[in-house]
């Protein structure tokens, strides 16, 4: 009982705080929303028994990802900064990949074949971390090979992108002051390269 | 009743938190003055023992200001958050064991499989207290100070969980009971650990943004950092914050690698249950109250870093030696097995 | 709520679901939230509020701010953050191999290699960091 109330209202808050997020005309206060959301999933991991998932929900998504992009908001915007572009001329095709997607999960989720997925609590192995180590080096070791080889490409290409033209990537004075779109457009930039 | 204990000890364990906070002030101004060869804080009461409580009647009763340029939502929540994540981190912190109705209770709140890496991650959700007063401030040495502080605290994050490395490796869980169970049954782990040990501390050094690590407030040139715009409870709560951290590291410090609740001899004596418990819990405190002696003794022995250097140190020292220990570790393991 | 008894490696409470052990941390969470806001209120309530035009405006040192804010930024506080992220993912995957390391060492040297090919990439793409310079902080 109490088990289905944590869930639903971590669910509720979480959807809530992910339309705040896109919703809200302050970019500074959605990366805040963004992070309560992702919170918010790390309680509802909790609500699965899914503890390891929750805790690195919290390190690396709210610790670094959504860090990241607070970082950039800082560095480009201003306070006053209230206005900012909700849609751009991508607007259809982003609602048509968005809508694929929704169907996609949809489907996945009505096609079932939960049944060797955990639904009682009671049924999962104990020694959760075990298990999961386990399982990272014996049925997915290449998985685990390809992640350590994935972050590195993603390093090394991040890394070729910020560094080609050290110099001129501060962030100038007049450049922030200058009130035309730019500096949204700097921002967007600077989000979707590490997104 | 038993479902009561986890409340029972969250109670126990906020107030013993909260009152460390003044009790840590008046000890960091008396330490600070023997050091520098004064008597410090001895006007307030006898021996200057109420000056925290002047402190803070002193901090409740001045205005409240907030400036017409700063963000005011975001500058009213930046403080409550540095002071959320100082408690919320005590929730899987164990402190002892008790025999009470014949049962060995874990003095803890939550019972998790994930023990440190809670308190890593919760902690780490300090640096959004600094970037949102330093935003929100809109003064420039609140953003320069708060941007430098948010990179120290992520750049020295890295060599921290690295550190621990080492010890999970040895115990084969995450859970700190579990690894003051194993310094139990064999050594503290500060002897298994010394190179891991000696990073952990070095990180929790800076992740509390104490000196030499300070430079978030370096007040030469900073003024006062992020908190430089905020006045009044909300100044005084990022120090609330602040030794909240500083406590938890030292119990940290102490729980994975100083023997947790162990005391040398005491389990030889033949005591009772609870007597013998009581004193493992009461070693604990000692400790912890050491480790926090030394954070002042630190604090006036060593001269700051330059910014340069604390990243330097940061990324080319710390990381690679916590690298290298978790490799040590690693080989040893391999051929003692 | 079955108490935690099991003393302690590899005694593991079998028939508690883990997110009961949780419900005092979400207490703690709803405590831990009310302190500060409590401190906030009474904060509020207590001080005198007596503004005036100095008073509000930026603090500089008792001279009268100058310019914006928002003065030259280097980018290196983005690259660290960046750095920082990548880090972050490889270290939480060394967590579950770190807690089996011990169990699995004992039958076969496998974990110890994979381990080392790990920390290998990642070393790797530290140095090409380091020698590109992003680690450098002048």
């Amino acid at each position: 009982m109490g088990h289905a109330v944590a869930f639903y209202v971590f669910g509720i808050l979480a959807v809530a705080l992910a339309l705040a997020t896109i919703l809200h005309k302050n970019i500074f206060k959605s990366a805040t929303f963004m992070a309560g959301m992702l919170f918010c999933l790390a309680a509802l991991f909790i609500t699965l028994d899914a503890e390891f998932l929750a805790v690195v929900q919290v390190l690396v998504y709210i610790g670094a990802i959504t860090m990241l992009i607070v970082f950039a908001i800082m560095l480009t915007t201003r306070i006053n900064d209230e206005t900012r572009q909700k849609f751009n001329s991508q607007l259809w095709i982003s609602s048509l990949a968005t809508l694929g997607f929704l169907s996609l999960i949809i489907s996945v989720v009505l096609r079932g074949g939960w049944g060797g997925v955990v639904t009682e609590s009671g049924s999962l192995p104990p020694d959760m971390l075990g298990a999961i180590g386990t399982a990272l080096l014996s049925d997915f070791i290449l998985a685990f090979d390809v992640v350590s080889i994935l972050l590195l490409v993603a390093l090394i290409g991040a890394l070729h992108i910020a560094k080609q033209d050290d110099r001129k990537l501060y962030v100038q004075e007049s450049f922030v002051d200058d009130e035309s779109s730019a500096v949204k457009n700097h921002v967007k930039e600077t989000e979707e390269m590490h997104v | 009743m038993e479902i009561f204990y986890p409340y029972i000890f969250m109670g126990i364990l906020l107030v013993t938190w909260l009152t460390s906070v003044p009790v840590m002030v008046l000890v960091e101004r008396k330490v600070s003055g023997w050091l520098q060869y004064r008597v410090g804080p001895t006007r307030v009461g006898p021996w200057g023992l109420l000056q925290p409580i002047a402190d803070a009647l002193k901090f409740l009763s001045k205005e409240d200001v907030v400036p017409h340029h700063v963000n005011k939502w975001l500058y009213i929540f930046a403080p409550a958050l540095m002071v959320f994540p100082a408690f919320f981190v005590i929730g899987v912190i164990p402190v002892g064991i008790l025999t009470l109705g014949g049962k060995e209770i874990l003095v803890q709140i939550g019972h998790t499989n994930i023990g440190i890496l809670y308190v890593l991650a919760v902690s780490s959700l300090v640096v959004y207290s600094i970037t949102f007063s330093a935003w929100a401030s809109n003064n420039k040495y609140s953003l320069l100070g708060g941007l430098r502080s948010a990179a120290q605290m992520m750049s020295y994050e890295l060599p921290m969980g690295l550190s621990i490395l080492g010890t999970i490796m040895l115990v084969g869980s995450l859970r700190l009971e579990d690894i003051v169970n194993f310094q139990m049954n064999s050594a503290w782990g500060i002897v298994w650990q010394p190179l891991g040990a000696l990073i952990f501390i070095v990180t929790a050094f800076a992740e509390t943004n104490r000196l030499p690590f300070d430079l978030a407030e370096a007040e030469a040139e900073l003024v006062g950092g992020y908190h430089t715009e905020y006045s009044s409870m909300k100044f005084a709560m990022f120090f609330l914050g602040e030794y909240c951290n500083m406590l938890t590291a030292s119990v940290m410090i102490t729980l994975l690698f100083l023997g947790g609740w162990n005391v040398p001899f005491v389990q030889g004596m033949n005591l009772e249950p609870l007597t013998q418990q009581v004193i493992q819990i009461a070693g604990l405190a000692l400790k912890v109250v050491f480790l926090m002696f030394f954070f002042v003794w630190v604090r006036w022995t060593l001269p700051r870093f330059r910014y340069d250097q604390l990243m330097n140190f940061g990324w080319k020292t710390l990381i690679p030696l916590a690298l290298a220990n978790v490799v040590i570790t690693a080989i040893v393991m391999a051929i003692v097995s | 709520m079955v108490l935690y008894t099991g003393l302690f490696l590899n005694t593991i409470i079998e028939d508690t679901p883990i997110y009961e052990n949780y419900l005092p941390i979400l207490v703690l969470m709803i405590v831990a939230t009310l302190i500060p806001l409590a401190i906030l209120v009474i904060t509020n309530i207590l001080g005198p509020q007596k503004p005036s035009e100095r008073k509000l405006s930026v603090y500089e040192s008792g001279m009268p701010p100058v310019g914006d804010a928002h003065p030259k930024f280097s980018v290196k506080f983005y690259i660290i953050g960046m750095l920082f992220i990548l880090f972050d993912i490889e270290i939480v995957f060394m967590y579950p191999w770190a807690v089996i390391y011990k169990q699995w060492i004992s039958t076969s040297i496998f974990i110890l290699v994979e381990g080392l090919v790990f920390v290998g990439i990642l070393l790797v793409g530290y140095i090409y960091a380091w020698k590109k310079g992003a680690l450098d902080w002048e």
